[in-house]
Parts: C-alpha cells; structure tokens; sequence
C-alpha cells in the first residue's frame, strides 16, 4: 500500500509541497498583525478594550501557528513521498493524525 | 410523513412521474403537495392548471406549488445583501453591479430547499413530493448542507467572537462597513435552515429519492453517477424509475434498433441498480397532461405499489462490529477506486468521490479508535478500525 497526497497526480512544476497551506499561515499572521496595530491604536482611547482585543489576537495566531505546524508536516512528508514510495511495514496507526492534520488513507 | 423527491437528466420526464405519483398519493386521501425547486418550472403545464409560489388546489387532496426562488432569497438573504452592498459601496462598487455581486450564485435554490423543510414541519400534509431540478444542479442543490454546515460550524462561532471584539476597534480606524450581529443572525438562520433540510432529507425513513431514467446510454451511465454521489451524501435512493420504454406493440420494423437498445439499456439498469427496484413506464401515444392522464401514467407506474411506502431500505452508512475491530461501512454504488481517496483528520473522515467530498463525523464508537485499512468492493466503501 502506498500513502499518496490526492493531488499528486495534478501538481505541477511550480507548486511546491505545503505552499498553500503556508500561504494561509501567512495571511492569518498578517491579520493577527493588523488587529494587534489596531488594539496599540484603540489603546490611547481605550484602556479596557485593549485586554478583549488582546484576547482575540491570541487567538488568531494560535490558528496561524496551528496551520503552520500542519504545514510543516504535511511538507515533511511530502519530501519523504518525493524520495520514494511509503514503507510497507508503516504501521496502520500511522495514518492517524491530532490537532487537525489531514493524514491519507490508501483505498485497496 | 414522506418526502419523494424526483430528480434525472433533463428531459427524462422528472415532472410527468413526480406529478402523476403525487396525483395517486393524493387519489388515496393523503393530503399531497407536489413542489417543483426547478427555476424553469413545469409543473403547471403537467397539471393543465395555474400554479404560483403558494401552494394552491388541484384536485381532491392533491396541492400544488413552484417555488419563486427569488422571493425567498430576498428574504433570508436581506441582512446579509444590505451589509455586502454596504462593503460594495466603501469599495467604490456601487448600483447594478453591487447588486449582482451581492448575491451568491445558486443560494436562490437553496432557500427553495430550506422551504422543504417548512413544509414537513407545518404538520399541513401527509405526502410532499419534489420535482428536483435536472440531476447537477440537484446534486449541487443536495451537498450544499453538508458543504456548508461543515465550513458554518468551524468558522462561524470564531468569526462572530472575533468580530465583536474587532468591530469596535475596526470602527475607529477605518471607514470599512463592519458586519453587524445582525448579519451573523441572518447567516446562522441559514445554516440552520439547512440544517433542517439536511436532517429531514438525510432520514431515508422519511425521505426517497427516485431517479427518473429514459433507457439511454448517456442517461443511464449519469443516473448511476448519481447514485453514487447521493449515497455519499446519505441520501436513499428507493426505486429507479425507467420512463419512455417503447412498447411491445410497436412492430414497424424502422424502430428494431431502438427497441433493441432500449432492451440492452432496461437490462442493464435492473442489474446494475439491484436491488433498488426499477419501476416501468412505457411511451405515451400522448403526453399525459392533466390530472386524468396522470393518474393512468401513476397505474402503469406503481401497479399495486404504494407510492409513499419505502420501495427499497438501504443504508447509506453504518457501523458494524467484529471480534477484531469495527469497521464503518459507506455506501458508493458504481463508486470507483480511482475517484476515490480518502483521509482522516481528527474525529472527521473525509471521502472524496469525483467531484464530491463528504466530512463524516465519526461516532463515539469509533473517534478513539486508529485506522486499520480500507477497501472498496461491492459498492461499498469499509474503513475497517482497530
């Protein structure tokens, strides 16, 4: 059995692996980044509105850093795939993913 | 309660079946209100009779409706439009080409669905039979509940905190239109309108869907596509209806050709939809409109049958258990491998076929549990789990 990315097939030359998905991490950073100006705006008018802001941020980059983490390994094993196909003896329990990692399933 | 929904490839005769099996619902005393979600509607024209956006008498027990599509975006779609237009302007877009802009291409239908779900709920009819439009957009029609629910639910809670918190702010250094909760309430009426269509249609007890079929090649092969794609879905399909057979009786020889493809097809169609029941109907001398000619299409159609019963009891997806493990069990008749994959993410199993993909939650018996392997064959999709 061999793990395949579904759109392996489809992938051209200049879309490398995990570009996409590091792309998003990127915007949801640049968002983090704009809603964190405009809290330091908000703060000269505004002392009690900073800590709900804040909070917000917080969590707009723990997305970002979730996405990229994701990125990181679907990119990691994007690289393994590209050197050769899986091992055989992977163990099933190997396809199974936390924290929102998308892991392929072969179909036999 | 029971919902009939009739969908095909455009042209089989979707409205002539659905029509003439809401005539024979409503010949037995059933309180029946056929409507039609295709923006090109028909239906009046089968019936020989007016028919508008509500549901108006055609004969004994027997109701009738098209559904103005237009009517219900605008009123479910208000808050959301004034706010988009609003955003439109601030960017310098302004007059028709906001308005177009405002409006999602084919949200129209869907609130034409979400109607189905109020008219299950008003406790107003025994019998609600659907005349789908052709077979793509039905489709398209039919996964937007589980597409969009499946967006609705992880993004919108964050969206609405973060915009509460934001919008203040945002309101303070820029002039750009902030969304306000209203919009948010106005986008979480939708999705639970959506919802409630996808549960009540979902629920193969209560809902059939029956595929209209003329003995074609081209007919047949989007027929079984179709199966394949409302199986993933979890929609049941109950009976396959074969329209326009031509009858025994022809005997000029210049329509052998046909009748003998017409024969290759019907085999076909019974061995490959087994064990949905593929109920017949021949070649008219005339179209059957009008509520007589309707009822006649229903006898040759149904014969003893009752329309509203469940013609054939499938299920779409199921969890079985074993001395090694459980396994989850899809069905995807016709369904093949190389349109397949498959992925797991979390409690989530995500199973693409074509065009479609599906995220199934999966249920308590199974979320802890690691994938073993999976296997297509027979139609069905099983994820075997350790």
């Amino acid at each position: 059995m061999t793990a395949e990315e579904p759109t392996a097939g489809r992938r051209d030359a200049t879309s490398a692996p995990g570009v996409e998905p590091l792309q998003a991490a990127a915007r949801q950073l640049i968002a983090a980044a704009r809603a964190f100006l405009d809290a330091a705006e908000a703060l000269v008018d505004d002392p009690e509105a900073v800590g709900r802001v804040v909070e917000a941020v917080s969590e707009t980059a723990q997305e970002a850093a979730r996405i990229a983490a994701a990125a990181g390994r679907r990119a990691a094993r994007a690289a393994a795939e590209a050197t050769g196909p899986a091992s055989p003896g992977t163990p099933p329990g190997d396809d199974e993913g936390g924290s929102g990692a998308v892991r392929n399933i072969p179909v036999d | 309660m029971r919902v009939l929904l009739f969908t095909g490839k455009g042209g089989v005769g979707k409205t002539t079946t659905a029509a003439a099996t809401a005539v024979r619902c409503a010949a037995s005393g059933r309180r029946t209100l056929v409507v039609s979600t295709d923006p090109a509607h028909s239906l009046a024209d089968a019936f020989d009779a007016p028919l508008g956006d509500t549901p108006a008498m055609v004969a004994d027990s027997l109701w009738g409706q098209q559904l103005d599509t237009r009517l219900r975006l605008e009123r479910s779609w208000g808050d959301i439009r004034a706010w988009l237009l609003d955003v439109l302007a601030w960017a310098g877009v302004e007059g028709i080409e906001a308005e177009e802009l405002a409006v999602v291409p084919g949200l129209d239908e869907v609130f034409a669905l979400a109607d189905l779900a109020d008219h299950a709920d008003s406790g107003l009819w025994d019998v609600l039979v659907v005349d789908c439009a052709p077979t793509a957009e039905t489709l398209r029609l039919l996964s937007l509940p589980d597409v969009l629910g499946w967006y609705v639910e992880r993004l919108f809670p964050v969206g609405r905190r973060l915009n509460k918190v934001v919008a203040p702010v945002l309101g303070r250094v820029t002039s750009l239109p902030v969304a306000g909760d209203e919009v948010f309430s106005a986008g979480q009426q939708v999705f639970d309108r959506l919802e409630a269509v996808r549960q009540l249609l979902g629920d193969t007890e209560r809902s059939s869907v029956r595929l209209v079929v003329t003995p074609e090649r081209l007919v047949v092969a989007e027929a079984r596509r179709t199966h394949t794609y409302l199986s993933l879905f979890g929609y049941g399909v109950d009976a396959v209806v074969a329209n326009r057979l031509l009858p025994g009786a022809v005997a000029d020889p210049w329509f052998d050709r046909w009748k003998a493809a017409h024969a290759e097809q019907l085999a076909a169609i019974e061995e490959g939809f087994a064990p949905v029941p593929v109920l017949r109907s021949e070649l008219k001398p005339t179209e059957p409109i009008g509520v007589e000619a309707l009822a006649g299409f229903a006898d040759e159609l149904y014969g003893r049958l009752d329309p509203t019963s469940v013609l054939h009891r499938g299920e779409p997806l199921r969890v079985e258990s074993h001395e090694g493990g459980r396994r989850l069990v899809q069905a995807l008749p016709f369904g093949a491998r190389d349109e397949l994959s498959l992925a797991r993410r979390d409690d989530e199993l995500i199973v693409s076929v074509g065009p479609y993909r599906r995220a199934i939650v999966l249920p308590d018996s199974l979320r802890t549990r690691q994938v073993a392997g999976a296997s297509l064959a027979d139609g069905e999709l099983v994820v075997e789990f350790s």
